[in-house]
């Protein structure tokens, strides 16, 4: 391919909407074009002919930038190519100047053209000048001076007949080069033509931009910062300057190469050694172009651009803006200065801005505003706080002005419209009063001034007062309204999360007093008369609720006396409660703005009567009210099965559980009651979760593990009579056709286990009614008359009996922790399912033959652990070599082996064995014929779970606490037997284990090293050169490190360096 | 606490505050006096609409060691989670937050959070850190569906 027309022809196929050849095949057959040495002819081409297309031409320009990727070394080639990027763009610039209306498609081979531009002015000035040869161009000082030579330069002579290889050009281009420009000639070349003046603008953008964008590299960009300082930086300052101040100049290149240039200063002021970038008088100037934006001259198009500029500034580096300039920028925007000496009449202009704004509607400019004020604020919220509340400050801002300065802050966070829809300042100003809290809270208490705990009082109560009716649901329900499930619907719920929050932070200032107690106060007053409850008070408790739940859940209520005193005195306040929660269920479910509504109502009362559970262990007069709400709300969610339903089912379960585990004694005289509830949910045609099925048998297992004052026969009955509504149930289910009903026989079983954990005695609980009665409580049910244990076992195999539920590895799952619930507990502690040793033996041994092994034998293990740990008194090795028989090696090869989950499981087993009585394992027969030779085999496996449990296995066997003199001494004659083998299998596994893995290993190891030092070393010398050959030296010296580190934490450093040096990794 | 991780976490807080992905919550712990503990926070992690995990919120807990961010916080769900990659303490197993592996120090609070909230539903199958919820996820499927479903119940919103 040589013909110019050829390329022209293939770039116009790549460049077509519907190509006819093959895309890929075309951009490889140019780019091999581009990188050759004819690359540069081909691009001057392309870029020369007029009459080529946009797309060509910019491939010319894209020829010279793999041109310049391409020969970045070769000097004789960088400067080829800079003179015919310099033509070029002189060209195309002089070209779209003359013409710019009909030329505007060549702007995007002029930006291609001063990106290469920029590309070589980073590349030249890399270096420090060291030559002066006249022919090297060594420095390249000024781009946009050289730009306007040449524009200039072009009046006098035809660019078009510009060329390469014309001396003239060569020596015109040269002195271009670092020609100096006046201050005149710029504002003459700048009032010359709009569009020369807006490429400049653009090429001073472009240069900045790549100049960030090379940031990485660092080391070898200073000197690039010190000619960007010198010379860059003040023409680009004059050209702005210059823009800023010709009058109705509305052109957003101008803004655009700003930014770029705050943008480029603010990121190498910390880099840059060659002194500030001082941006004031363009700061200035824009203040005062943006105060002259008006709705008459531009639409306040200027303004927008203007302030986001500002915030750019705010939220990024505001110390690119000096004090006096910020002190402007505080009088504008608020009309008042803390320092109360800025020219505030320019505030009008605000106002009439943010006037235009509310009155056209421009929801998304005033956010822009809002987000700008609030991160200026944000710049200064020490300074604020130290002038409000210390003495630091008062010399320098008097208190009227301090006054007046708050007023507006709060007038602008009670901005009023509907927030997050209308309006985000109330939502902005949420952080910035949450850092005044915090600036606060943390002041050093000398330095307050003597007004300063009422000032913050007076201000923050003010904040609350605004907040809470921002935040309520009345602000929610419009927004659904208007706009339904939205992003707008998730930052209001973040909104109020941020409110509850500031909530939580004012409470150190507040404290209860001026904080909690109104809450409380008010929620008793907002609906006193609730006969003639309006919605308004709903929304109002809601709100309030919801931000007291914040403050009372940091709280133990159970013995914050004075806070309960103070809700108990305030009798309308639970009533209130109670009157959110009914109402929250009396709502129709009918629109999307009512479901969030019932949702929230629901939510919020019912997580505040959890939380408030405490006040009723010191005063119950209103807990049964409670309960009762919240059973008739229970009830009337699963009156018909929906998803919303299922929602507030499981909220209000929640609080259920909440309560009834908080207040177990006070809830005795409901459990009659409760027992009635539980009995119409638990049947099948209920409409309700097996999940709530479940923690509701909980509940009331709560209550009933309280009811002991009368002897355990009456704990007994209601066991009792809750086992039999389970068995019924169950027999009930036998005989019915419903849908899951493999899930609603697993709920009844799961509920036996739920029962069984709600009566395992709480710790807290410990000195309760049945210690003097314990003797006879234990008696009882070592006893069970009631046979409740055996009915619970026959329940057990009858439903396992079921092949579909037996093979079913849930069912084992639950009927393992029904029978091992008390064997994490003490002896001394009674409970109804204190199954014997022979009873769970005989279970497991009956189920196993029937399930699905590989499923169901974690759970089996997980029994036989800890009946073997409660037991390990009572039960011998020939014990252990039956289970070991019947569990796990009679199944090995066909299951286990190939399985490492099963292995787990396995290993896991002796590992717990080993915590417990390590002789039990120790002496058994499969010991030495199975376990030693077999996990041996298992050091070097490849799986994670088998390699950890294995490792910790010979961990435990080298270094075991719970050995007795016996048990140590057979501990070191195995060591003594397999040390050899079992260090040769540790390092191979280590050897080509994956590094995560490597830690496992390393505890073995340190073990070793620290039992048996002399040992392990001779096993070593013997072992590692058999595992990786050739590396000699390398064991070595790791052995000599691990003997010096004794097994100590260096070890596992000696052991790292080993396995990167033998796997010819990089070493630390 | 050195200035250096005290000033990050600063920020991060600032960042966060500024910006960060829905329904999400996460905010330093109080001191007993009452101030901020820059170095614990406590977060909140939405299950994925349309997975198994929908309609919660995960609580999580977040610590950062002095050397931050030259070392990567830990993060930890309550124990006994149920989830393929966290460990049975509750502690996430997760490229980004180790130190030997992904982590760096411009990874944010808002990466971290939005990291934990992918993996919940998409386990990494090789990173396992405890065996229930491993063997479930890679042998039984219903089971371990059913355990996901459950525990979202007691996690819902």
């Amino acid at each position: 391919m040589s013909s110019i027309e050829e390329i022209v022809h293939l770039v116009e196929s790549l460049y077509a909407p519907q190509p006819s050849q093959d895309v890929n095949q075309i951009q490889q057959s140019l780019q091999v074009l581009q990188k050759s040495p004819q690359g540069l002819a081909f691009a001057n081409e392309l870029l020369k002919n007029d009459n080529y297309s946009p797309n060509v031409q910019y491939f010319g320009a894209l020829t010279l930038t793999v041109q310049l990727n391409t020969n970045v070394n070769s000097f004789e080639k960088l400067w080829v190519l800079f003179k015919a990027n310099l033509i070029h763009l002189t060209k195309y610039s002089k070209s779209y100047a003359t013409n710019p209306q009909n030329k505007s498609m060549l702007l995007t081979t002029i930006k291609k053209l001063m990106s290469n531009l920029s590309l070589i002015f980073t590349n030249i000035n890399e270096n420090e000048t060291t030559t002066a040869e006249s022919t090297t161009i060594t420095s390249w000082n000024n781009p946009l001076n050289t730009l306007l030579v040449l524009l200039t330069n072009s009046n006098n002579s035809k660019v078009e007949d510009w060329n390469l290889d014309d001396n003239v050009v060569d020596s015109m281009l040269v002195a271009a080069v670092n020609s100096q420009v006046s201050y005149q000639e710029l504002s003459e070349f700048i009032q010359s033509s709009n569009e020369l003046n807006n490429l400049l603008l653009t090429f001073t953008e472009i240069i900045v931009e790549d100049l960030v964008k090379y940031q990485s590299r660092k080391a070898t960009m200073t000197n690039v910062y010190k000619i960007l300082h010198d010379h860059l930086y003040i023409t680009t300052m004059a050209l702005i300057n210059i823009n800023l101040n010709i009058p109705n100049n509305s052109n957003d290149t101008l803004y655009a190469s700003i930014s770029a240039w705050i943008t480029c200063v603010s990121s190498f002021r910390n880099l840059s050694t060659h002194g500030n970038m001082d941006l004031s008088e363009m700061f200035q100037n824009l203040i005062t172009v943006m105060c002259t934006s008006s709705e008459q001259t531009d639409k306040y198009h200027k303004a927008e651009q203007i302030l986001a500029i500002f915030d750019n500034c705010f939220s990024n580096d505001p110390n690119l803006m000096s004090y006096d300039l910020r002190s402007q920028v505080e009088a504008i925007f608020l009309g008042v200065s803390k320092a109360g000496n800025a020219d505030t009449s320019k505030n009008a202009w605000m106002l009439e801005y943010m006037n235009y704004l509310v009155t056209n509607e421009m929801v998304s400019e005033l956010k822009e505003l809002a987000i700008c004020i609030t991160d200026f604020l944000q710049i200064s919220t020490l300074d604020v706080c130290n002038k409000l509340f210390t003495v630091i400050g008062t010399n320098s801002a008097s208190p009227d002005n301090l006054n007046q300065y708050i007023n507006v802050l709060l007038q602008m966070t009670n901005f009023p419209l509907t927030p997050i829809l209308q309006e985000v300042f109330s939502v902005r100003m949420i952080d910035f009063w949450l850092d005044l809290a915090d600036s606060f809270t943390n002041l050093a208490p000398e330095t307050l001034s003597p007004q300063a705990q009422t000032l913050a009082a007076d201000i923050f109560q003010q904040v609350v007062l605004i907040y809470l009716p921002k935040v309520s649901l009345i602000n929610k329900e419009k927004i659904l309204n208007e706009e339904g499930e939205d992003s707008s619907l998730h930052e209001f719920e973040d909104f109020k999360t941020a409110t509850s929050d500031l909530i939580e932070s004012l409470w150190n200032i507040l404290g209860n007093d001026k904080l909690t107690n109104v809450l409380i106060d008010s929620i008793s007053k907002t609906t006193s008369d609730s006969s003639k409850q309006q919605n308004v008070d709903l929304f109002q408790t809601e709100v309030m609720a919801f931000l007291l739940n914040t403050l009372l859940m940091d709280m133990n209520l159970a013995e914050s006396h004075w806070i309960c005193d103070i809700i108990g005195s305030n009798k309308n306040f639970i009533n209130n409660i109670l009157f959110l929660l009914e109402s929250g269920f009396e709502l129709p479910d009918s629109t999307l703005s009512y479901r969030h509504l019932k949702i929230e109502f629901i939510r919020t009362s019912s997580v505040l009567i959890g939380t408030l559970s405490g006040c009723f262990l010191q005063d119950a007069s209103q807990l049964n009210q409670c309960v009762q709400t919240l059973f008739k709300g229970l009830e009337s969610c699963i009156i018909s099965a929906s998803e919303l339903n299922t929602k507030l089912e499981n909220i209000v379960v929640k609080s259920i559980y909440t309560v009834f585990d908080t207040c177990r004694t006070e809830l005795i005289p409901e459990l009659s009651n409760s027992l009635t509830v539980l009995k119409s949910i638990l049947r099948p045609d209920s409409n309700i979760s097996n999940y709530s099925r479940e923690r509701l048998m909980h509940t009331v297992g709560f209550i009933i593990q309280c009811v002991v004052a009368n002897g355990p026969q009456e704990q007994a009955n209601y066991i009792c009579q809750l086992v039999d509504i389970i068995s019924d149930l169950y027999e009930r289910s036998l005989g019915i056709d419903m849908p899951n009903k493999s899930d609603y026989v697993h709920c009844l079983l799961s509920c036996i286990s739920e029962l069984g954990s709600a009566l395992v005695q709480p710790d807290e609980m410990e000195n309760s009614a049945i210690l003097p009665r314990l003797q006879e409580f234990q008696q009882y049910w070592m006893e069970d008359p009631l046979h409740i244990r055996i009915k619970i076992l026959a329940l057990l195999n009858s439903a396992l009996s079921n092949p579909d539920y037996g093979k079913d590895s849930h069912f084992i799952e639950t009927s393992c922790l029904i029978l091992g619930k008390t064997l994490t507990l003490p002896d001394s502690e009674p409970h109804f399912l204190r199954y014997n040793m022979s009873e769970m033996m005989e279970f497991m041994i009956n189920q196993l033959p029937k399930t699905n092994y590989v499923n169901s034998l974690p759970f089996f293990s997980y029994l036989l652990e800890r009946m073997v740990a409660h037991f390990k008194n009572n039960i011998g090795p020939q014990d252990i070599e039956f289970i070991f028989d019947r569990f796990f090696l009679s199944q090995y090869q066909q299951y286990i082996h190939n399985d490492p989950d099963l292995l787990q499981t396995l290993i896991n087993f002796a590992n717990s064995m080993l915590d417990s009585k390590p002789s039990q394992l120790m002496l058994c027969r499969y010991w030495n014929d199975f376990i030693v030779p077999e996990f041996l085999k298992l050091l070097p496996s490849r799986e994670k779970f088998t390699i950890s449990a294995v490792t910790k296995f010979w961990t435990k066997v080298i270094n075991n606490r719970k050995y007795s003199q016996e048990e140590l001494e057979l501990s070191r004659q195995l060591i003594a037997h397999v040390g050899q083998e079992l260090v040769y299998q540790t390092m191979f596994g280590l050897f080509h284990t994956q590094r995560s893995d490597l830690s496992n290993y390393t505890d073995l190891i340190r073990a070793l090293v620290a039992k048996y030092p002399l040992q392990t070393k001779e096993w070593m010398i013997e072992a590692l050169p058999k595992i990786c050959e050739g590396k000699n030296a390398i064991h070595e010296k790791f052995i000599n490190k691990l003997a010096i580190t004794r097994g100590n934490r260096a070890s596992g450093n000696a052991i790292l360096e080993w396995w990167l040096q033998c796997n010819s990794l990089p070493t630390l | 606490m050195s200035s250096l991780c005290l000033q990050r976490l600063q920020e991060e807080r600032k960042k966060w505050r500024k910006d960060h992905p829905f329904s999400f919550f996460a905010k330093p712990l109080k001191k007993a006096d009452g101030t901020m503990d820059l170095q614990h926070w406590e977060a909140g992690i939405p299950g994925k609409a349309g997975t198994l995990w929908a309609d919660a919120v995960y609580p999580i807990s977040i610590e950062y060691p002095d050397e931050y961010p030259s070392k990567p916080p830990k993060v930890k769900f309550p124990a006994g989670f149920y989830h393929p990659n966290i460990y049975p303490s509750g502690t996430v197993c997760l490229s980004i937050l180790n130190e030997d592996q992904d982590w760096r120090p411009a990874i944010t609070l808002k990466q971290i959070v939005l990291g934990v909230q992918d993996l919940l539903d998409s386990p990494n199958p090789n990173s396992p850190a405890q065996e229930p919820a491993w063997r479930a996820f890679s042998k039984n499927k219903e089971e371990y569906q059913k355990k996901v479903a459950s525990q979202a119940k007691a996690y819902a919103k």
